[in-house]
């Protein structure tokens, strides 16, 4: 803008000395030029009439020679007869003058005319005499070029002059204005007190003002929005361009790769994870379809679902979601065992049941041994039947729907009930069972309880040795109630522990059938106390024994 | 011509972690071969060499490009330099890895208890996953941490030549497999080795240090 105003204002003033010069020099010489003209129409005229009164000898007399204009006298036939500044003899005819031409045929005559170089000019003013002879004036100027000329240099240094004060001048100028501009307060325009002319503007920068912020609101309103649900959600997010670069991902996606956010952000998505499925993953999002798999990171199941993202019709990178299924995997994992071993487990008697039918069925049996192969048909029977029985135990704790009634339940007296029926097993192991503790209620289904205890119990005299102890412990412990069931026993090896509550989970799988048990007992346990909110823990050292601590909540 | 040289080192990085990712595929893949006896597995990890091979090739051909057009001054020059010889690296763990798989795929290893080798592969596997993030992250302590795990590799090879030797001494089968075991845990010790390089040239790239000098 300076420049600008700079440039213009140079540019006036350069024109305007240029035109008035131009135009003075004009006027002048044309005024000059005028006076010149009379002057020498005055001499020629005064010296006609002297000559025509005196004769050609006033001229030798009166006039000096190279003084004021040049005077020259030529007879008819154009010869030159005298001249005030050159030799006559030098000169040649003069007939084809235009001046003379003119003053022989209408008695007087002018003209002018430029010397070769057009520097100078020179006016010609002749006079017919009485006697038919020509007198002429003649006056030599410079002429408007020469004039304009020699003048120039003047000019240039009044032109410099000019021009330096009307820079400073300009620089004054621009700058006055140009800082009430640059000190406008845009957060506020209509508060500027400035030129009218800019009002109109300041008015629509305030408009602008008040539409940006209003944008503005709305996007961070958006982001917040955005920000809120999915910093908040559990699931790891991550959104990716078409060149694989990390555009956002949310906290659960921090936590779930392990990565400080500040480290991927606007990185290659590699840098983050450099897991092969998750590559191919994206590669197959990235080509437009969408695709799902699952990734194991640290030991966790991830489930991975990758988008294509559209805009406009054109793919411009992907979303990715990753959930935690661990759990889920798990819990599958061990319905498929589950399932598989309650085939398998039913499927053992069974098939001795019917092996021991067929070989009697086809007679190949004496007589004297039936009773032994009844009996064991029976005992495998009688295994199905448990085995049968405790599945549908356990599907029944399972399920929370039909729940019987919560009564108080005194623990030490079901326990010694419980002792008593284990009696007999016991006598067979020489185990010696105690029941000890105080008489404290808790709220249970009696029924449940009953089978924990007795399962517990029945344990600690299966897994016990030959003349070993086992008990059961009811104590009442602030606001909790701790049965403990112990043993003496073969006890359990450390990595088995986290595993025994499992369904059919063995820790000794070789000799299961030796001992009976259906495999399910501790699992009915588990279930049993988680039904009763009770906490169970287990405390076991291999040879030394096994206790089992069920913590209830007192009445 | 900044922005492009830019863009080069960017692809550099991707070309890297995708190299150093391939060699943690194959080793993983190897020691997998070798703890289920899967052949096909071991095969496809020996075919699969070519790959590691073939991006070394690329990454060596940016990087002279690099050096060549860009004349890279200071920490950019650095950063190719040690690029130029972490590939070399991860190139010998990718032969690596196929030697062990080859050594799979050929001996019939029948030896029970392989907790101890396969706790060595899992180790040295640690080393070059942990030298990669290190590169990843620009990671100084994790560089240092890999150069200091080496010694963990070394005495899991001790440990597993003193199993062999005392199964050979006690057992009237032929050794073979035995000195089979002793190769893969040398490829594996090696293996450590060159994480060990590329954790060193990890710290170069960032310090302007290396440890050899």
């Amino acid at each position: 803008m300076r420049q600008k105003i700079f440039r213009s204002m140079g540019v006036l003033i350069a024109a305007s000395l240029i035109f008035f010069y131009v135009l003075i020099v004009g006027v002048m010489y044309q005024q000059l030029f005028n006076n010149m003209e009379k002057e020498v129409e005055r001499e020629a005229r005064y010296l006609n009439s002297a000559l025509n009164i005196t004769g050609i000898d006033y001229l030798d007399n009166q006039v000096m020679k190279d003084e004021g204009n040049r005077i020259t006298l030529i007879d008819s036939g154009g010869t030159v007869l005298f001249d005030s500044s050159e030799e006559i003899h030098t000169m040649d005819n003069h007939k084809d003058r235009p001046e003379i031409i003119e003053a022989l045929k209408k008695g007087k005559g002018s003209s002018m005319r430029f010397s070769e170089t057009l520097r100078q000019q020179t006016f010609y003013y002749a006079f017919r005499l009485d006697n038919g002879m020509v007198i002429r004036v003649a006056n030599t100027t410079d002429s408007v070029l020469t004039m304009i000329m020699t003048n120039m240099p003047i000019l240039l240094v009044l032109a410099c002059i000019i021009l330096i004060i009307a820079m400073i001048f300009a620089r004054w100028q621009t700058k006055s204005i140009i800082t009430p501009i640059n000190n406008l307060n845009l957060e506020k325009p209509l508060e500027n007190d400035i030129y009218d002319e800019l009002t109109p503007l300041l008015h629509r920068i305030d408009n602008q003002n008040h539409l940006i912020k209003e944008q503005l609101e709305h996007l961070n309103k958006k982001q917040e929005e955005f920000n809120a649900i999915t910093e908040n959600m559990r699931e790891a997010l991550i959104i990716i361009n078409k060149k694989n670069t990390v555009l956002s991902m949310n906290r659960a996606a921090v936590e779930l790769l392990n990565v400080k956010r500040g480290n991927c952000i606007e990185k290659h998505f590699l840098t983050i994870s450099r897991n092969h499925e998750f590559q191919s993953t994206i590669e197959e999002a990235m080509s437009g379809t969408p695709s799902d798999a699952i990734v194991i990171l640290d030991n966790k199941y991830y489930k991975i679902m990758a988008n294509p993202v559209y805009l406009e019709g054109i793919l411009n990178g992907c979303v990715v979601l990753m959930l935690d299924v661990t759990e889920k995997h798990r819990a599958e994992q061990m319905r498929k065992e589950f399932s598989a071993n309650v085939s398998h487990e039913l499927k053992t008697p069974l098939m001795s049941i019917s092996g021991y039918a067929e070989i009697i069925k086809n007679g190949l049996v004496k007589s004297e041994d039936i009773p032994e192969f009844s009996g064991r048909i029976y005992s495998e029977a009688t295994r199905l039947s448990s085995l049968v029985g405790d599945i549908i135990k356990l599907s029944r704790l399972d399920e929370d729907e039909n729940t019987p009634d919560f009564e108080e339940v005194n623990l030490l007296v079901l326990a010694e009930d419980i002792k008593e029926r284990l009696l007999t097993q016991a006598a067979k192991k020489n185990v010696e069972l105690r029941v000890i503790g105080e008489n404290v209620k808790v709220k249970g289904v009696r029924q449940i309880l009953d089978e924990m205890i007795y399962n517990l119990l029945d344990n600690a005299i299966k897994y016990n040795e030959d003349n070993g102890k086992a008990g059961v412990s009811v104590i009442k412990e602030n606001d909790t109630v701790v049965l403990s069931v112990w043993d003496t026993g073969i006890g359990i090896p450390k990595e088995h522990q986290d595993r025994i509550f499992e369904r059919f989970y063995r820790v000794d799988k070789s000799h299961s059938r030796e001992t009976g048990g259906t495999g399910l007992g501790l699992s009915i346990v588990k279930h049993g106390a988680y039904y009763h909110n009770a906490d169970i823990k287990i405390d076991s050292e291999p040879l030394r024994g096994t206790k089992i601590i069920i913590t209830f909540k007192a009445i | 011509m900044r922005n492009k040289f830019e863009e080069q080192l960017e692809q550099l990085n991707i070309e890297l972690i995708e190299m150093g990712s391939m060699c943690e595929q194959r080793i993983s893949d190897a020691i997998k071969a070798l703890t289920s006896h899967n052949m096909e597995l071991a095969k496809m990890v020996m075919e699969k060499d070519s790959e590691i091979d073939q991006k070394e090739r690329e990454i060596e051909s940016l990087c002279l490009k690099m050096l060549l057009q860009q004349q890279p001054v200071a920490r950019d020059l650095r950063l190719i330099s040690s690029a130029l010889k972490m590939i070399t690296d991860m190139e010998r763990i990718g032969d690596q890895a196929a030697d062990i798989a080859e050594i799979v795929s050929m001996a019939n290893i029948s030896v029970e208890d392989l907790s101890n080798i396969v706790g060595m592969g899992e180790a040295t596997m640690k080393m070059v996953t942990d030298s990669i993030d290190a590169y990843v992250r620009k990671d100084l302590e994790l560089a240092k941490h890999v150069i200091d795990y080496d010694d963990v590799v070394d005495e899991y090879f001790i440990k597993v030549k003193k199993e062999l030797i005392s199964f050979i001494s006690n057992s009237e089968s032929d050794g073979e497999f035995a000195v089979d075991l002793l190769m893969i845990a040398k490829y594996f010790e090696r293996i450590g080795d060159h994480a060990t390089n590329i954790a060193e040239w990890v710290e170069f790239s960032i310090t302007g240090k290396h440890k050899g000098s």
